[in-house]
């Protein structure tokens, strides 16, 4: 095997491929920080560029992309609270308020260096579990699935400090709006009320665009200044001071690239839950006294998703190229690529491929270091976007937005939908009320109600399927603890003689 | 000086009309295409359809008479409805060509209610490859090995099958298939995309899986599933019994076709330059190799033949409509 | 500011919002069979609870006070009055320059509502002098344009009015 490692590598250490991925990184970088374009738009668009190359090529060019969108993205939701692509907008939680602060340069960096080690931290392990990754896979159905977006829902909303009650709500109204569209399991439309566009649901990009950008948006047209009213703070911002942050919390590095790899190697869970997860448990694992410094600006809050979305990109491949099941939209293109030059994603692609596997593997991990060393470089020229004024911040930004949430499917109705979840989210804004849980509650609702259903169809109505399965049990357990924990904390806070402060559980 | 009688000029128009009109027809016939040809995918990019397009597209370009572009354009939404609205209200100049999915889009139209388009109407190109066969198959792990073992789970109780949405082909396949085969079934429906379903039955959530030949294929050869009756005529599959073994004809003409259609009204110059091209293509020694490496079919048809096809698929599914109503 | 049960009326706004939508969810999943009906109903009536809860907890009473303390200690009275407030035409006046926009883009098209709402925001709304505002807002439809419909080749929306889909 470790000459099908080597053989990767040197595979990509040819001028032709190597210029290609970065041309990759390039592009994967500026579409990952615009809003509505992603890893998908990009590839979609180099797809027929691919065609006159050698499939390696290809492979390296695709490996770019992927490796510099989430840079892309992270650059954005820290600056702006936009998140260039939806798993960033965890970063944009402790992101946004670090740029408020003056300190966007070493939110930045931070970022930046999560984003490489993470990434290599997510090659190590897809390089280790490849030969019984498709075991892994095969562990996970419907039941598994189920259960792993109830998990994800709780430790969400339990993360919401001293807002149980309203993160419930706003679970559930993201719930409600999932919900929306064409039911797959027993047929029909629900909730659309006749309109066309609605029968593919609320489109998930745009909803996200304007839950953060826009409402985001509106929020300082109101307040007027900038982004950072703190102008001495980021006059001092230095290249360097984010990479040390990182290094000084390992613990949550590896703890959120740990989360990513695992999250990602599970078919059609996505980034937005890995980044998710990986900062709820973050909050989880932290001192009871630092637990309420999260959601204004604690480091750990932009290293944790960070991490957890460039190991995810790594593993998120196994799926991918070992049974043709895409993790998301950006790989569903990848595989259509994939495809197209004659690979054919399945149980022989990782008997027939490999030295393309691991090349292409390689090629992601290169970018991501590349594309965080880019971000490195611009740390100092982008955190001055924070002092651009609001007045003039604000319509460029909404163009983009807009004009970005049009372009994901060339659907104006997508404008429609960014605006209006624009003066929701601004009304969350207003009335104090979480927009994490929204998130992923739409992006795990509907596909939650599915694999809810074919779990009852699979064990002809019986409850007990998700006791009778190991995975199940382990991730029931998961969820049984997570919500009696905090419960349990309180209680014991009470008999303690303090009164709960702010109570997470 | 010869006097310029009205006569003359009669006479002198009367030639010079019909020669104006075939010199303007020449032109005409000669001068499409002269801008990019638009091809419209109604499926998001990398699957199966979009990816047929791209292999395709690119090689029609060699085939047509000037040099022009062919652009694959995805208009993903509403399960494809939207892309195929799009293509029948596009005008029929030619620049606007796109790939249909039967008979899923008979299926859609169904399901959404006609209106927006009428599949009936479409100019017809060709088709990229041949139709694709079902077979029914079971994972490799199951205690299934034959398909007389599936007839006796059938009568012992209801067969799970895993499918995708009631809006897919794979749905109308598993219904159509299974009402032939004669089996009790249980759907699990609602899985997503051509490969999680027969990945369902490989993990063991359902007991068997109809699905096409191709996407069967490849995990026949990674060994993971094993195919237990094909609905070929003729079963392509070592030892495995065919719709002529089973006594089911019928079963051979649920098939998935991959159309390539313009909107209603197109010139039939046109039409033929664009379905010599798209023939053309399809025989391009680059994708016979691509077929070859992928499973497929790349034999192309003529609009006749398309519009033929298209008629027997209409009265196939007509006869089964009333197992596909939604639910 | 008028005050029902000790709290502004604004203050019940949301939660008075969401009581109504979750009701016509309600409503509309019960016109579903049981199959499709069974997951959005059960999520309705929980919301319901949780809806009224919040209502409740936003009144000055005892008991209201008492259950944002247990459920939602971040909502507490006392840490309302620290929270800056802006006036409400304010609030009024941003949300609809910015769905004037949104509108613009669908009526006449993205290359023209672009420049008009930059150049309108800069200049009614921002007061910026008049050069600026026609430099920043050719710039941004340029960036758009070259972005989109030049890099990308997409169409760009040309909107309802001028045979937009």
């Amino acid at each position: 095997m470790l000459e099908m490692w080597l053989g990767g590598i040197q595979g990509l250490m040819q001028v032709n491929e190597l210029a290609f991925l970065m041309l990759g990184m390039f592009i994967g970088l500026f579409f990952g920080a615009i809003p509505g374009l992603g890893g998908a738009a990009a590839l979609a668009l180099l797809m027929p560029l691919t065609f006159g190359l050698e499939p390696f090529t290809a492979l390296a060019l695709s490996g770019g992309v992927m490796g510099g969108v989430p840079m892309g993205g992270s650059i954005t939701a820290i600056l702006l609270n936009t998140p260039g692509s939806a798993p960033n907008a965890a970063t944009a939680i402790d992101g946004y308020p670090l740029a408020q602060q003056g300190k966007a340069g070493l939110a930045i960096g931070a970022a930046a260096s999560a984003n490489a080690i993470g990434g290599i931290i997510g090659t190590v392990s897809v390089l280790a579990i490849l030969p019984i990754a498709k075991d892994i896979v095969l562990l996970f159905g419907p039941p598994e699935f189920f259960l792993l977006a109830i998990l994800g829902l709780v430790i969400v909303s339990t993360t919401s400090r001293g807002k149980l009650l309203r993160g419930l709500i706003t679970g559930g109204f993201g719930l409600m709006v999932a919900l929306i569209g064409y039911n797959d399991v027993s047929g029909g439309e629900r909730f659309t009320y006749g309109i066309e566009y609605l029968w593919d649901g609320v489109h998930l990009v745009p909803a996200l665009i304007g839950l953060f950008a826009v409402a985001e948006m509106i929020n300082l047209s109101i307040k007027g200044g900038s982004v950072s009213n703190n102008p001495a703070s980021v006059k001092i911002t230095s290249m360097t001071s984010g990479l040390l942050e990182t290094f000084r919390h390992w613990p949550t590095v590896i703890r959120g690239s740990l989360i990513g790899t695992v999250v990602g190697a599970v078919p059609g869970v996505g980034g937005v839950v890995a980044s998710f997860l990986s900062y709820s448990m973050t909050v989880q694992a932290a001192k009871e006294s630092e637990k309420d410094s999260f959601g204004k600006g604690n480091i750990k809050g932009v290293i944790a998703p960070e991490a957890a979305i460039n190991a995810k990109d790594c593993s998120a491949l196994i799926p991918t190229l070992a049974f043709g099941i895409p993790g998301g939209v950006e790989m569903a293109v990848f595989m259509g690529i994939l495809i197209v030059h004659g690979m054919q994603p399945g149980p022989l692609m990782l008997v027939d491929h490999q030295v393309e596997i691991y090349g292409l593997i390689w090629a992601l991990t290169a970018s991501c270091v590349l594309a965080s060393f880019v971000g490195l470089l611009l740390v100092r020229p982008l955190a001055r976007v924070t002092l651009l004024d609001s007045q003039i911040l604000v319509p460029l930004v909404l163009c983009v937005a807009f004009a970005g949430s049009y372009a994901i499917d060339m659907t104006i109705e997508n404008v429609v939908i960014t605006a209006i979840f624009g003066v929701i989210g601004y009304l969350m804004i207003r009335f104090d009320y979480p927009r994490l849980t929204i998130v992923i509650a739409l992006v795990l609702g509907a596909s939650a109600e599915r694999n809810f259903h074919q779990s009852m169809l699979m064990s002809d109505g019986k409850w007990s399927i998700y006791v009778g399965r190991p995975i199940c049990l382990l991730l029931l357990a998961g969820v049984i603890v997570l919500l009696t924990l905090p419960l349990a904390r309180g209680i014991s806070q009470q008999f303690a003689g303090r009164k709960p402060s702010a109570q997470g559980g | 000086m010869p006097k310029f009688t009205r006569r003359d000029l009669v006479k002198s128009a009367s030639l010079a009309a019909p020669a104006i009109l075939l010199s303007r027809l020449a032109r005409g016939a000669a001068a499409f295409p002269t801008k990019t040809i638009q091809f419209v995918i109604p499926y998001a990019p990398g699957g199966g359809f979009d990816v047929y397009v791209r292999v395709v597209a690119p090689v029609m370009e060699k085939y047509l008479p000037n040099k022009v572009s062919v652009v694959p354009m995805n208009v993903a939404a509403g399960g494809g409805s939207r892309g195929v609205a799009q293509l029948y209200r596009a005008k029929p100049d030619g620049y606007s060509i796109g790939i249909l999915n039967i008979p899923g889009m008979f299926i859609l139209q169904q399901q959404q209610g006609a209106g927006a388009y009428d599949l009936a109407k479409f100019s017809w190109i060709g088709a990229i490859g041949e139709g694709e066969r079902y077979v029914i198959s079971v994972g490799a792990k199951s205690p299934l090995k034959t398909f007389a073992d599936l007839k006796a789970l059938s009568a012992a109780r209801p067969v799970k099958l895993s499918v995708t949405g009631p809006e897919g082909t794979a749905y109308a396949a598993t219904m159509i298939g299974s009402q032939l085969l004669g089996l009790r079934t249980q759907l699990i429906t609602g899985y997503k995309g051509s490969v999680d379903y027969v990945v369902a039955a490989i993990r063991g959530d359902s007991d068997a899986v109809i699905a096409a030949i191709p996407t069967t294929l490849r995990f026949v050869r990674g060994g993971t599933i094993r195919v237990l009756a094909s609905f070929e005529t003729h079963s392509s599959f070592p030892g495995v019994p065919d719709a002529t073994a089973l006594g089911q004809p019928e079963l051979d003409k649920i098939t998935v076709e991959r159309l390539v259609a313009a909107p209603p009204g197109l010139a039939p110059d046109i039409q033929n330059t664009l379905s010599a091209a798209l023939a053309k293509a399809l025989a391009d020694p680059t994708v016979v190799e691509w077929a070859k490496q992928n499973d497929v079919i790349m034999r192309s048809k003529t609009p006749q033949e398309t519009a033929q096809l298209i008629g027997q698929q209409r009265v196939f599914f007509d006869k089964w409509k009333k197992y596909l109503t939604a639910g | 500011m008028k005050t029902v049960l000790g709290t502004p009326v604004t203050e019940y706004l949301p939660a008075f919002g969401l009581l109504l939508l979750t009701i016509v969810y309600l409503i509309t999943a019960y016109t579903y069979d049981a199959d499709a009906r069974a997951v959005p109903a059960g999520i309705a009536w929980v919301m319901l609870v949780l809806s009224t809860l919040d209502l409740v907890s936003r009144t000055r009473t005892g008991f209201g006070a008492t259950l944002m303390h247990w459920l939602n200690p971040a909502g507490d009275a006392d840490k309302l009055e620290g929270h800056k407030r802006y006036p409400l035409l304010k609030q009024i006046n941003a949300i609809l320059w910015i769905a004037g926009f949104a509108a613009a883009m669908v009526l006449i098209g993205i290359l023209y509502a672009v420049p008009l709402y930059v150049f309108g925001a800069l200049y009614f709304r921002g007061g910026r002098p008049l050069l600026l505002c026609v430099l920043v807002s050719a710039g941004a439809t340029s960036m758009i344009w070259l972005l989109f419909a030049v890099v990308l080749r997409l169409e760009l929306y040309p909107g309802v009015l001028f045979g937009g889909a």
